[in-house]
């Protein structure tokens, strides 16, 4: 089980004077500092699904970098299996498999030099690794580009191998930034499948996506970021009455629209003050 | 963990063709062809320069312009256009810039090489083209000069030594005291750090662009932050790779500039050339790769540091190219002539190696002068690597 609690980050402005004078001023804009995610919490039971949903610039993207250990919380923690980790050692980052859209692989090693390098990063030993090359080939159907440098794959192959590359040190848990964004069809479907493979397998699985038909195909729960916050977070039924697509998207779109007037409003009142 | 991330970085450089290029064939063939070429063309030039027939006007009395122009046509590699008859300096100057004449000899009117003063004669040449082919000009007349200087010897009842005398009180002998190592270390010894330290930067430059703007550009930098290593783990293994990387680019260009120059000497025969290789021995080579090392890392730790500054690989080239003067300015000081290791320059970073590496060559270095250049370029490294550990630690550098 994966466990966020009140997960901060904030970040420096380059120009904090041009930001303040900003016609279009974000109210998570305040002094010198951009407050990116705000006490986001969450949580996903083992052997489930959840689907983190928000618009661009929700905080999605740095709730898990934080969660993959990439970046380091201003406050809060996360909990892995009842247990607290410190972001500052590689504990976290061994029980996470994390892959975004920029996360990739080396383009001039073959996929199966790319998965021993990162599997030996992790510490594990050749055997180890053997074996789970030979697992992962057959889950993910690498066999025929396993000593193909990455630069000469298409891009479902690249998918293919990321995935594996994700999860080769065996993670206790799985976090996935909008791993289908720029797939073709063929390729979607092999991470969707890959996802749900993962449920089936008992290991938490948390990815943020555009794509709402994913959310109702796969979720189990659900996370709305707006503005740096979770404003939902809960079974997938509970957010729209149904796992239906329509009541997921009107919902969604009625809380998006809510929140950007109300972000306008409290951006106008803090641009006053200023 | 250090070797591993080491070694995958090497093996990911050795696949890239541009590191390929730059590295190892830059060093080694690119470079001494381009140095070859350059030379060859530089004095092939000169030598046609040298060699090529020059036309000329003369102006001179009736009495003396056949005596002249007959004793200057065809001699030298002189040729004398007879018929063209140009009036006036403006019309000489329009011909020698069309190139259609080379020079213009004017004589004054009423010239007598009995009278008892030297004559004022004009010489209009293109100075900027003179590569020492009008000296050939003096040489046809010479014989002119010696008959005129022997029948006026005679007239006034002077001896031969008497008439040396007056035309050359003192004769000044120059007995020079420098070997000829020192004189070689003299005329290349400032260039060659240079050139080293020019290769050395080129040959980071590429392998530091690769392994952190180049990194950040393909999306492996944040594969690789994901996994757990120490980030102080990753930036020693990156800049090794790059340190090895450019202190194999110098060792290269170092050993294969002598072996090029022994080659080149030999074949063409240029004696030159091959006391100039065989000017430096073994200990000396060890002595300049040493010196040059502390500045290749240093060199190193600043180009990573911007490298990873960078959100792209042409982000990062911008960077670097006005930060390499930084390299070549004091890197230059060594080429001035006068300056010398000590005082203060013991301790200026790269400029103490440019002007240790200049005395090594002339064979004059007082070795115990090397510990102080070593250790202020040692000490320079060490700061710009431990800013660059922390640069690399930072979340605002890696994630701009």
């Amino acid at each position: 089980m994966i466990e966020i609690e009140g997960l901060s980050k904030r970040f420096a402005l380059a120009d904090p004077k041009r930001a303040a004078q900003s016609q279009r001023r974000d109210p998570r804009q305040r002094g010198r500092h951009f407050y990116s995610v705000e006490s986001v919490s969450l949580s996903c039971p083992a052997g489930e699904v959840l689907g983190l949903i928000g618009p661009n610039g929700a905080g999605k993207t740095t709730t898990l970098r934080l969660l993959s250990g990439v970046l380091r919380p201003d406050a809060g923690r996360i909990v892995i299996d009842g247990e607290p980790l410190d972001t500052r050692d590689g504990e976290l980052r061994r029980r996470i498999g994390f892959l975004s859209a920029s996360t990739a692989l080396y383009e001039r090693l073959t996929v199966e030099e790319n998965l021993r390098y990162f599997g030996q990063l992790y510490g594990m030993t050749v055997q180890a690794l053997d074996e789970r090359i030979a697992l992962l080939q057959e889950q993910l159907a690498f066999s025929d580009f396993r000593h193909r440098r990455v630069m000469d794959l298409s891009s479902g192959m690249r998918q293919r191998a990321n995935i594996a590359r994700a999860v080769i040190h065996q993670p206790r848990a799985i976090v996935l930034d909008e791993p289908t964004t720029g797939l073709d069809i063929m390729a979607t479907e092999v991470v969707l499948q890959f996802i749900d493979q993962q449920r089936q397998s008992g290991v938490p699985v948390i990815f943020s996506t555009h794509h709402l038909e994913e959310i109702c195909l796969l979720c189990d729960r659900l996370a709305v970021m707006q503005l740096g916050r979770t404003v939902f977070n809960g079974p997938l039924e509970a957010y729209a009455g149904s796992r239906d697509l329509e009541p997921l998207r009107r919902t969604f779109m009625a809380q998006a629209l809510a929140s950007r007037e109300e972000s306008r409003e409290v951006g106008d009142a803090q641009a006053h003050l200023a | 963990m250090l070797k591993l991330i080491w070694l995958k970085e090497i093996k990911d450089l050795l696949r890239d063709r541009k590191t390929l290029w730059f590295v190892l064939l830059m060093p080694t063939l690119i470079m001494p062809a381009l140095m070859g070429g350059a030379l060859y063309l530089t004095s092939s030039g000169i030598l046609d320069k040298q060699n090529e027939t020059l036309d000329f006007q003369l102006v001179a009395p009736p009495a003396w312009r056949d005596t002249l122009g007959t004793l200057l046509d065809g001699h030298e590699g002189l040729r004398w256009q007879r018929e063209l008859s140009l009036e006036g300096e403006a019309q000489w100057r329009e011909a020698i810039e069309a190139e259609r004449l080379h020079f213009v000899l004017q004589v004054p009117d009423g010239f007598d090489p009995d009278q008892d003063h030297p004559s004022q004669w004009q010489l209009y040449y293109n100075q900027t083209e003179d590569f020492g082919q009008y000296d050939r000009i003096h040489k046809a007349l010479s014989p002119l000069y010696e008959q005129w200087r022997e029948e006026h010897r005679q007239r006034w009842g002077l001896t031969e030594s008497q008439s040396q005398m007056l035309t050359e009180p003192v004769s000044l002998t120059m007995v020079g005291t420098a070997d000829e190592r020192e004189a070689i270390g003299e005329r290349i010894g400032g260039l060659l750090p240079y050139l080293l330290l020019a290769l050395c930067l080129i040959g980071a430059m590429m392998p530091a662009l690769d392994v952190a703007a180049g990194e950040k550009e393909r999306g492996t930098l944040e594969t690789l932050l994901m996994a757990p290593v120490p980030r102080w783990q990753l930036v020693l293994a990156k800049f090794a790779v790059i340190g090895c990387a450019s202190m194999l680019v110098a060792t290269l260009s170092l050993l294969c500039g002598v072996i090029w120059l022994l080659l080149a000497g030999q074949v063409f025969a240029v004696s030159f050339l091959v006391t100039a290789a065989t000017t430096l021995g073994a200990f000396d080579i060890f002595l300049i790769l040493l010196l040059i090392l502390p500045i290749a890392f240093a060199m190193s730790a600043m180009l990573l540091a911007l490298s990873v500054y960078a959100r792209s690989y042409k982000e990062a080239q911008n960077y670097m190219s006005p930060v390499s003067f930084l390299i070549f300015l004091p890197a230059m000081v060594g080429m001035v002539p006068g300056m010398e290791l000590k005082g203060g320059w013991l301790w200026a970073p790269i400029v103490n190696v440019t002007l240790a590496i200049k005395e090594l060559i002339k064979g004059t270095i007082d070795y115990s002068l090397l510990w102080p250049v070593f250790t202020a370029n040692a000490l320079l490294a060490l700061i710009l690597l431990a800013f660059c550990t922390f640069w690399f630690s930072r979340e605002r550098v890696l994630f701009r």
